[in-house]
């Protein structure tokens, strides 16, 4: 069949195959791969046209399920038209909105499948996609498609591989769209837009289906990290942030190395110490780089981890400058801000009663209305340094304050007192485990186990009838086991979580 | 002991014949000397203390020691102690004329005159012809000495060397060159004959060194001992003594524990014998104060108070046996009272002065954790009188005690009430339990995703190496190569500072 030369002959084309099975369009996409890099390359062809009658393919002539493959060409040829430089202000404006509409419908109806064919298109779209709303001033009407596509995507059976194995459930790949989803939701400011992204935890890759690179693991990961931290959950920021800075591979990226500093700034927020990396991080590269690129925030780290008021102030001050730098000044401050948290949070270990005048003294707040803390509280600022002249008493309000709102936050289970001039007393975390939450946590927390467990037993299962491990075994006790661990980079990649189902089904037992 | 390496270096710069000022660091050393001062500053916690109201008798409390122990000690209480230094320094002057060490002498004179002068007292004029005829007669003995020991070698008759040897050690010693003291002593291992010999070779130098401040040494010359111990005259006294080196070793590197146990051990029989070194008082003073900073209730009472052979020491300090059965029997106002009356003395005791406010806290710290045990909850008022602080104070030592987890408590501080914590251990084991699967989940989620990049070969390459790469060239616009990352972060223009700022 000869390519089609217009964009009338396209749509005649397509809507002749609309029944077509998955190989068919692989080899209508082998057989036009060439126009199809025309496309994404810029060099666009008859793609933007209309069709003869003057109408819009994409409004009604191509259908985004049957004819995916099409419509994503077309929809890339267009906004890569749009997107260009030299594109005029207001034809921007003219077409932009029409086409992420488009590109809407395309996210909500695309064959997956057949997007696995053309995973490099997939991710221009996402690109130029941003890219458009982006200039358009919007970036936020980026992000339900992207959200939308890389949902239904990541979710979706593989046409190359997934389709020996039985589909699962929980199996969610990585997609190209995962990193550029991420990068919108933060752009436009809507982190929560991504969660139920990334929520689902990424359990597959495979890059021949979605043309992924290392750096869209580590993108996504950075990105995802971000996003929680904006949300202020911090512990999940920090297994975002040491799933990228532990990325296997013999180098580093600069994006690990940003990551690793998140990494730190995130685990004083969420732990108050420096953050233990797993064992399989490649040492050398990572920790070197991280010496070399890292220190202000190590440094940071360690007089964090002295629990001195003072110490942390002066660490903060000197480091300032490169906080800034890297754009970590916010997420810095913030961890100076959350010293007197942490240490209110102490204080109930030692008491059940204290006057606000002794929590002030024993958490600093008495002596100076520490700037830091008066800065931060945005709004309070003003009312802060007006009472500084006060003395003991502004720093009991400031305490006040600061103890209210950790209560309304759920930091510390406290009453406060008017009487005696104000009395805190601490009381017990209410939670006690005796409801039926609890019941149906523990039980969704053990189907999850047992989930994981089979995954490793299987994997265990299909690793060791590998012809390539089973030969390589078998060479290894053949020279007696001296070569098993000089073995190629994939054995080592294997041996690893080889150790894993043992450990893990033996704590799965004490539960 | 770093810092005793250094002494040594420095001392054997400029020993060149001539005996010099002793280079003993011991815990009580005068500020006088420059290389004493540095190495105590880098190991004492414990800043010196100037006694200015001292409960010392101290001719009853002088009198237990001998040789060059009672000097030192007479310096140190001349060093710490204004109102006794005359005497101190007078008697330290008299009994330095029983040794040949001219240099010390000349040395404790001058300290003798400014005591004298800040007192307003006449100075005394020093004796030129002592120091004259000392210095004369220590430098024909040693030619002596000297002399005869290579007679003794030429004529390689072993046991004569060793005699030499040990003749100019002893010679040493008088004249306060403890280097060349120890030298000569070591010397003699070549020339024993007789298992006897090697042991009373490896007791002086054990002395010798314990004096040096030469501490690791003390403990291998102590094993050496130990070794041949079948060889001494009186097993039961040289076992003693080499207990006393052994508690002194590890009060001075703080391990009271060890301290208290090989002072417990000392048998009574030792009584004066060793009082170049230390005084049965001092036995039952370091054994009882180490004791009680370390021990607890149940080894107290089976190690110190029952201990028949230690009572007998005990008998020699009744304070010190007050003290230990007032703790024994939770009088603790009474207890910290004795302690604040032995204080100055300890303040002004060779060996122990510089642990006195480490131990008195250990003590403190541990009658307080006592006290509170058999409670459920604790007026602090009350606990305040029984240990007669203010209850502010209390309450701080107290925060300081749950901090590090002495204390299993909480305190109530409107109403002043120490409570124990009732520990909710069917919450705690769920919160452990949720936690623990969580982690465990992340774990395991994130090595399978490894393992599962590993598989797909999605790895951390330098992308400009591999343009070979499938698409290689394709990603490059978007590499995180350095100059890109810094590109990719600009052009997102997510900058946490904004992010933090919305938060605000």
């Amino acid at each position: 069949m000869a390519p089609p030369s217009s964009m009338t002959e396209l749509c005649q084309a397509a809507r002749d195959l609309s029944a077509a099975p998955p190989e068919f369009w692989r080899t209508y996409y082998v057989h036009n791969t060439k126009t199809f890099n025309d496309v994404r390359s810029g060099t666009i062809g008859f793609f933007t046209s209309a069709l003869r009658d003057g109408s819009d393919p994409l409004s009604g002539a191509l259908r985004p399920d049957d004819h995916s493959l099409i419509y994503l060409h077309v929809l890339l040829a267009r906004l890569i038209a749009v997107d260009g430089t030299a594109t005029p202000v207001h034809q921007l404006a003219a077409n932009g909105p029409r086409l992420i509409m488009y590109a809407m419908t395309f996210m909500n109806h695309f064959n997956p499948v057949h997007a696995c064919l053309a995973p490099e298109a997939m991710e221009a779209l996402g690109n130029h996609l941003l890219s458009v709303a982006a200039r358009l001033g919007k970036a936020v009407l980026a992000v339900l498609p992207l959200k939308v596509g890389c949902a239904r995507w990541a979710t979706a059976a593989s046409a190359t591989t997934v389709t020996t194995t039985t589909p699962a459930m929980d199996i969610t790949y990585l997609t190209p769209l995962h990193a550029i989803l991420c990068k919108a939701a933060l752009l436009a400011n809507t982190p929560t837009a991504a969660l139920p992204v990334l929520d689902r935890d990424v359990t597959e890759v495979d890059p021949e289906a979605f043309g992924i690179t290392y750096q869209d693991h580590l993108l996504y990961c950075y990105y995802g990290g971000m996003i929680y931290t904006q949300l202020k959950q911090h512990t999940r920021a920090m297994q975002f942030f040491e799933l990228c800075v532990s990325a296997p591979g013999p180098h580093v990226s600069l994006i690990m190395i940003e990551a690793h500093r998140k990494l730190i700034l995130a685990s004083l927020l969420a732990t108050g110490a420096l953050p233990t990396l797993p064992k399989y991080t490649s040492e050398a590269p990572v920790l070197r780089a991280a010496k070399m690129y890292s220190n202000a925030y190590v440094d940071f780290a360690q007089a964090y981890a002295s629990g001195s008021a003072a110490r942390i102030d002066a660490s903060y001050r000197a480091h300032e400058q490169e906080f800034r730098q890297h754009g970590n000044r916010g997420l810095a401050r913030q961890c100076v801000e959350a010293v007197t948290r942490r240490a209110v949070q102490r204080l109930t270990d030692t008491y059940l009663t204290l006057s606000l005048q002794d929590i002030a003294k024993s958490v600093g707040l008495a002596t100076d209305a520490t700037p830091s803390t008066a800065n931060t509280t945005g709004s309070n600022g003003g009312g802060a340094n007006a009472n500084a002249g006060g003395g003991a008493t502004s720093g009991a309000d400031q305490t006040e304050r600061l103890v209210l709102r950790m209560i309304q936050d759920g930091q510390v289970f406290a009453k406060i007192s008017s009487r005696d001039g104000g009395m805190v007393s601490f009381r017990d975390a209410p939670q006690r485990y005796t409801d039926a939450a609890t019941t149906r946590r523990l039980d969704r927390e053990i189907a999850q186990a047992m989930m994981l467990a089979n995954r490793v037993l299987k994997m265990d299962r299909s690793i060791a009838v590998n012809k390539d491990f089973a030969s390589k075994i078998a060479s290894a006790e053949s020279r007696g086991g001296s070569g098993g661990h000089g073995a190629g980079p994939g054995g080592i990649g294997i041996m690893v979580p080889m150790q894993m189902p043992g450990d893990y089904l033996m704590d799965a037992d004490a539960f | 002991m770093e810092a005793d390496l250094f002494l040594h270096t420095d001392v054997g710069t400029f020993a060149t014949g001539a005996p010099q000022t002793p280079t003993r660091r011991s815990p009580g050393d005068g500020p006088g000397d420059g290389l004493d001062e540095t190495s105590e500053s880098k190991k004492k916690k414990t800043a010196k203390v100037i006694v200015t109201n001292p409960a010392l008798d101290l001719e009853n409390y002088i009198v237990n020691y001998s040789g060059r122990t009672k000097i030192e000690r007479l310096l140190l209480i001349g060093d710490r102690c204004p109102p006794l230094a005359i005497d101190a320094l007078t008697a330290a002057l008299s009994d330095l004329r029983a040794t040949l060490d001219f240099n010390k002498y000349v040395a404790v004179h001058a300290k003798l005159n400014a005591a004298l002068q800040l007192a307003g007292k006449p100075e005394v004029p020093l004796d030129h012809a002592w120091v004259e005829n000392a210095k004369r007669v220590y430098k024909e003995k040693l030619d002596k000495l000297e002399r005869e020991l290579k007679d003794y070698k030429t004529n390689l008759i072993k046991e004569s060397i060793r005699m030499g040897y040990n003749d100019l050690g002893d010679h040493y010693y008088a004249g306060g060159d403890l280097v060349n003291t120890l030298k000569s002593y070591q010397r003699t291992k070549d020339y024993c004959t007789f298992p006897k010999h090697l042991l009373d070779m490896n007791l002086s130098v054990a002395e010798v060194s314990l004096e040096l401040g030469n501490f690791a040494h003390v403990t291998t010359y102590i094993i050496k001992c130990e070794n041949s111990i079948e060889a001494a005259d009186n097993k039961v006294i040289l076992s003693a003594k080499l207990k006393c080196i052994s508690g002194l070793v590890n009060l001075d590197s703080r391990k009271f524990k060890l301290a208290a146990k090989d002072f417990l051990d000392v048998d009574f029989a030792l009584g004066p014998h060793f009082s170049k070194v230390i005084s049965p008082n001092d036995i039952a003073t370091y054994g009882g104060l180490c004791a009680l900073a370390t021990f607890d209730r149940s080894e107290l009472k089976r190690k110190v108070i029952d201990n028949a052979n230690f009572r007998q020491y005990l008998e020699l300090e009744p304070q010190i046996r007050e003290l230990l059965h007032g703790f024994y029997q939770s009088k603790y106002a009474l207890c910290l009272k004795l302690m604040s009356e032995l204080k100055n003395n300890l303040y002004l005791d060779l060996w122990f002065n510089g642990h006195v406010d480490e131990i008195y806290r250990d003590i403190r710290r541990r009658a307080q954790v006592q006290y509170f045990r058999p409670f459920e909850s604790v007026d602090l008022n009350k606990m305040a009188a029984a240990f007669d602080t203010p209850v502010a104070a209390l309450e701080t030592e107290l925060a300081a005690l749950i901090a590090s987890k002495d204390i299993n408590a909480r305190i109530d501080s409107h109403n002043k009430i120490l409570r124990v914590r009732t520990a909710d251990q069917r919450s705690t084991i769920f919160e452990k339990s949720l936690s623990m699967g969580t982690l465990y989940q992340t774990q395991v989620r994130h090595t399978l995703l490894r393992m599962k990049l590993v598989c797909a070969d999605v790895l951390v390459k330098d992308p400009h190496r591999d343009r070979s790469d499938r698409n290689g060239d394709h990603r490059l616009r978007q590499a995180p190569s350095f100059s890109g990352m810094r590109g990719s972060a600009a052009d997102s223009a997510i900058d946490n500072d904004d992010l933090m700022a919305v938060d605000a």
